[in-house]
């Protein structure tokens, strides 16, 4: 909403700077976002008198014009206005200046005469549509001042970010109010009174409502006799200053009554309108009409249209038709003002696409008592400025009174609600000035009567808002917890995803958070669950490679390994924490689970001269789950080669504990990456943390350990290939008994050196004993009969 | 027998030059074999020393075994410094300038970072943590916060829509009417969590963003206790001299409803191109919960009442930072992640 300050001044007094003025709306809750100086879009233009005008020789339409500017000399400017007359004070842009459209005037030679400058028509000026003739100024000013000063074209316009509860404030008078109540001055009524004549308005037109519960008031007058002409200055400068575009006279009322009260008004053409009469009713089934803006619209029995005798003259509240609008030879009127039910409005502009200032208004709720002030307004300034004739009185159809809620209010409840005692005469006095009626306390209540215009309020928390605003929101005292101590619970997903990001920001990876949305096409290779597609595709996305929500974090961190690979950046760990969405049965929300996945491409240690580089493989990240497992206490894990997905290398595992599924590791398919565009292999893990949650131990109970030496042995075994290094590990930990502290693989061979269809693994074993130092006597019959037992039972012999 | 003498310490001299010169293992053990082994040059000065006259032979034996305990010193020092590798570099010595062996350094993204932070802030003061689902029913997201169906104050938010009735959260506040319908007051909850608007995106707009939502609910919670409460936090994360200003407001689901801004960060106050020069930023969303809403969980208004907040989370990470792009958080460029 832009409220120009000098519009405002014309309903209250106040002493306030534009900026001090929308500090304090902005502070009881109308947000200024900006105070804007507006001033016409020229420069230079000055006020001039004609001191003489005379036919151009040879040229009768064209007058040479002697100017007096206020300075030295006079100029002399060539001009073919009709009302280019001596004496005439008018606007004169000296060459130099500008006008809206970006020209600069110069002096020109217009058939052999110099002429210094030019006279403008409003038009030109783009003050109103006016381009038959020269501005003709009556202010008493002098010549040689600035046209903008002079005719007080410029004011401070404050930019009001608008709440959508309060309408009330979408017309000056609304903002003036609020104004009053900052600084206690009076507000000033505008004047609704209208000489009216002649035969009652009832005599030329009639209304009928069908549709009464989304047209509760429809108020007509008429006006007869119009002559459609420009406005003058004074409306269309305001009209400018609030971004609207001066068009005639009649229209630009409409609309400047719009903008003082907040009531959107509409102009028939009378004669337009069939049998001249009004019916509201809804639209027909496959009724058309075409909108002022050119465009032809379908309608449905939902809308609510205006029509005269045969068809839709308007979409009611929205905008109006081509064939009934005012024309420039428009000369009997039908001034429409009416009340219609917010919904129906709202519906009607979004079932158009339209959304329009008068849309805008009736959707949040328009003042029902105003209706009938702002056609008398309205029809005032019509007969001032079009010189038509007002009927007397006004045809009210008015089916439906909308009752204004009387409301129980406690003044302790609001200090209370508020946190600070507010005495009760200080709440009332903001109450009544912001034009609530008020009874006498009883029983520590009132009974507040709201008034029409503040629709948003009906409830005494309603008004305890009102009270604060007003009051003050600086006032309240700040204060820390009224009630009883509650005491503050963690949960073990928050504390395990706090260890997961520990675990992986301490092992070099960076967290990374990515968008939700995917394509179809990584939908579909990603998801999981059976449920229905529909539960996880938006309707509206914002483009169709964002329509599905993510079955996995794999593909969107994918495009991030893919963007820092393009920009020359490898060698990159990540990982992030998320929810992946699975499909469901149509109605029910999609299954929503939180995943944590890690993506390595590159080196596995940073580049160092101390080490050939070396890069990561699926170790690399089976290390890392390994890793993480020991950090939460798992000890019980597989890793098991599972269905692998298109998106997977075969090479990968399922990472399992006991019966719970915990995720996978591995490569992504070449063939993925190539989708992709990545050149460069990645691994991943990818596992659900509610698995983790369950898993790990969060507390494990201490175990003694054993201060006594260990004794090490080293074992380089000869391994037939079909035994698995994870078996070997089963096998040695089985024959080498409790005693065996810990199993390390430190070297695994296949080639030359070892015969075919063999490997030779390396084990470095570590015995200990709780109550005493082991001897080689202890130790040699262990290994013996482990070695024993792989040779016999398992074709597993030691290395010579 | 001075000769002998200098033969003992010319001995030391050349012994010495060799080990500092020796740059791997096996040079040491020569170096020690052919000076301190059996049959090495130190044992033949022993053995000399048997014909030295007895009134010297004290003197030189003294000498001798210094001699072959320095150089035993010596040769253990150098065995270590080769066996470490830290003499790779110079050959005398270890050069300072060579990198160290760095680990990879990990990172928390900014926006985890600062709403871990965030939650830690209200967690001290008595706030737990609870989520809810991304992918929400219309009921939570807007109905039951008091958003009438068909109605321009749904025009605030733009949303995703999955079907009818099942959208994208377009704010934490859902969490709330979750959270009261398990539990009664009184209740101090905080939650974090993803939101979604279909809002075109640029340097300040993002589709996919973060929020925080805060609500306390017990009896005779007032609009001064919610002052109180954001203003501890504000000193806590942006420090003491950071005031928080309270101006009315409107959400659908409080009454009466606050914005909150805080004194401009960058520029305290005077007006600057981060605060459009206002001096404030605006911060929280904020008020007392609707009675409307408790009408939705069936609490009675009349016994409690509660207070509501919420925060950006990119915003203030973008303040904290001086982060002048939204798009920043979720391209994870590895020279942005790697700042924070």
């Amino acid at each position: 909403m832009l409220a120009p300050i000098n519009w405002i001044r014309e309903f209250v007094d106040f002493d306030l700077t534009p900026d001090e003025l929308a500090h304090q709306l902005t502070m009881t809750g109308l947000e200024v976002e900006t105070v804007d100086r507006f001033r016409p879009d020229f420069t230079g233009v000055k006020v001039v008198r004609i001191v003489s005008s005379q036919p151009l020789p040879g040229h009768p339409d064209l007058s040479l014009c002697r100017l007096d500017h206020g300075g030295k000399g006079a100029a002399e400017v060539v001009c073919g206005a009709p009302n280019a007359n001596m004496g005439l004070l008018t606007a004169w842009v000296p060459p130099g200046g500008r006008l809206p459209d970006g020209e600069t005037i110069k002096s020109a030679d217009i058939h052999g005469q110099p002429s210094e400058g030019m006279l403008c028509s409003p038009a030109e000026l783009g003050l109103s549509t006016d381009p038959s003739r020269i501005i003709a100024i009556d202010e008493d000013v002098k010549p040689g001042a600035d046209l903008v000063e002079a005719l007080d074209l410029a004011d401070d316009v404050l930019s009001i970010a608008l709440n959508p509860n309060r309408p009330d404030c979408l017309g000056i008078y609304g903002i003036a109010r609020e104004v009053s109540v900052i600084t206690g001055s009076r507000l000033r009524r505008p004047d609704f009174k209208v000489r009216e004549s002649g035969p009652p308005a009832t005599d030329f037109s009639q209304v009928r409502i069908d549709a009464p519960d989304m047209c509760p008031r429809y108020v007509l007058r008429l006006i007869s006799g119009c002559e459609v002409r420009p406005s003058p200055l004074w409306i269309t400068r305001r009209l400018l200053a609030c971004g609207l575009r001066p068009i005639n006279n009649l229209v630009d009322i409409t609309n400047y009554v719009m903008m003082e009260l907040g009531q959107p008004l509409h102009a028939f053409d009378l004669d337009r309108l069939e049998e001249r009469r009004i019916v509201v009713r809804r639209a027909g089934p496959k009724e058309t009409m075409t909108t002022l803006d050119g465009a032809e619209q379908k309608l449905t029995e939902e809308l609510l249209v205006i029509a005269d005798a045969r068809q839709a003259v308007a979409v009611a509240g929205v905008m109006g038709g081509e064939a009934s609008g005012i024309t420039d030879r428009t000369r009997d009127v039908l001034l429409e003002s009416a009340y219609f039910d917010p919904g129906t409005i709202r519906r009607s502009a979004k079932f158009l696409c339209l959304s329009t200032d008068s849309s805008h208004r009736f959707e949040r709720g328009v003042d029902i008592e105003m209706t009938p002030n702002a056609s008398a307004r309205a029809a005032q300034l019509i007969k001032r400025l079009s010189g038509g004739k007002v009927a007397t009185g006004m045809i009210d159809a008015y089916p439906r009174k909308v009752k204004t809620a009387t409301v129980r209010y406690r003044p302790q409840r609001a200090s209370a609600v508020l946190g600070c005692h507010i005495p009760w005469d200080r709440q009332r006095r903001i109450l009544k000035s912001l034009g609530f009626s008020i009874s006498a306390l009883q029983d520590g209540a009132a009974q507040v009567a709201v008034p029409s215009y503040r629709v948003d309020m009906d409830r005494e928390i309603d008004l305890i808002e009102e009270v604060g605003r007003h009051y003050g929101y600086h006032r309240i005292p700040a204060r820390l917890f009224a009630g009883v101590d509650i005491p503050m619970k963690r949960t073990a997903t928050e504390m395990m995803r706090e260890r997961l990001t520990e675990f992986m920001v301490g092992s070099g990876f960076k967290q990374i958070l990515t968008t939700s949305f995917v394509a179809e096409s990584n939908w579909s290779t990603f998801r999981a669950g059976s449920g229905d597609r529909e539960s996880v595709i938006l309707r509206n996305p914002m483009s169709i490679e964002q329509a599905y929500l993510r079955p996995s974090l794999v593909p969107t961190m994918a495009d991030v390994v893919r963007g820092n690979l393009n920009a020359g950046l490898p060698d990159l760990r990540l990982f992030e924490t998320g929810a992946v969405f699975g499909p469901s049965t149509v109605g029910q929300l999609p299954v929503e689970t939180e995943k944590i996945v890690a993506l390595i491409t590159g080196a596995a240690q940073p580049p160092s001269w101390t080490y050939p580089g070396r890069p990561v493989d699926i170790f690399t990240v089976k290390g890392l789950v390994e890793g993480l497992m020991e950090a939460l206490n798992v000890t019980d894990i597989e890793f098991n080669p599972g269905e692998t997905p298109d998106w997977a290398h075969s090479s990968s595992l399922d990472v399992i504990s006991g019966k719970v599924a915990l995720g996978s590791l591995g490569e992504l398919s070449s063939r993925w990456l190539d989708g992709m565009e990545i050149g460069e292999p990645v691994y991943f893990f990818d596992l659900t943390v509610a698995a983790l949650v369950e898993l790990a131990v969060q507390r494990p109970p201490f175990s003694a350990f054993s201060r006594l030496p260990s004794a090490k042995r080293d074992l380089a075994l000869i391994v037939p290939d079909d035994i698995s290094a994870g078996r070997v590990n089963t096998l040695i930990r089985a024959a080498a008994g409790d005693r065996l502290e810990s199993l390390v693989l430190f070297d695994y061979y296949r080639g030359r050196q070892v015969e075919s269809g063999y490997k030779s693994l390396a084990y470095s074993l570590s015995f200990r004993d709780p109550g005493r130092t082991l001897t080689d006597g202890e130790i040699d019959p262990i290994i013996n009969s482990l070695l024993a037992e792989l040779k016999q039972r398992h074709g597993i012999r030691l290395r010579s | 027998m001075a000769d002998l003498e200098n033969r003992l310490n010319q001995l030391k001299q050349e012994a010495l030059a060799a080990l500092a010169q020796a740059s791997d293992p096996e040079e040491l053990e020569q170096i020690r074999i052919k000076v301190l082994g059996r049959k090495g040059a130190l044992a033949d000065l022993f053995r000399e020393l048997g014909n030295a006259s007895p009134a010297q032979k004290p003197v030189l034996g003294q000498l001798a075994n210094r001699i072959k305990g320095e150089l035993a010193t010596q040769l253990q020092v150098r065995e270590e410094s080769i066996s470490s590798g830290a003499a790779r570099g110079i050959d005398s010595g270890i050069d300072p300038t060579l990198p160290g062996v760095k680990p990879w350094v990990g990172r928390r993204h900014p926006l985890m970072a600062v709403s871990n932070e965030i939650c830690r802030i209200f967690a001290g003061m008595g706030f737990s943590l609870v989520e809810g689902p991304e992918a929400e029913f219309d009921y939570y997201n807007f109905e039951a916060l008091n958003f009438p169906p068909n109605h321009p104050t749904r025009d605030i938010q733009d949303t995703f829509f999955i079907s009818d009735d099942i959208l994208l959260r377009t704010h934490t506040s859902p969490v709330q009417i979750r959270t009261m319908e398990s539990r009664r007051p009184p209740l101090r909850v905080i939650a974090p969590g993803r939101v979604y608007r279909s809002e075109a995106t640029d340097a300040s707009h993002a589709s996919v963003f973060h929020q925080i939502e805060g609500f306390y609910i017990d009896r005779g919670v007032s609009l001064a206790d919610l002052k109180g409460t954001l203003i501890e936090f504000v000193h806590q994360l942006f420090g003491p001299d950071i005031k928080l200003r309270f101006r009315p407001g409107f959400f659908p689901f409080t009454e009466p409803s606050a914005e909150a801004d805080i004194l401009c960060i960058i520029c305290k106050g005077t007006g600057c191109r981060t605060c459009k020069g206002t001096g404030w930023l605006e911060i929280f969303g904020s008020g007392m919960i609707d009675p409307a809403v408790f009408g939705y969980v069936d609490y009675d208004p009349e016994e409690f009442t509660g207070y509501a907040f919420g925060l950006g989370v990119e915003r203030v990470t973008m303040l904290l930072y001086g982060i002048d792009d939204i798009r920043l958080f979720l391209e994870n460029d590895s020279r942005f992640l790697s700042q924070f």
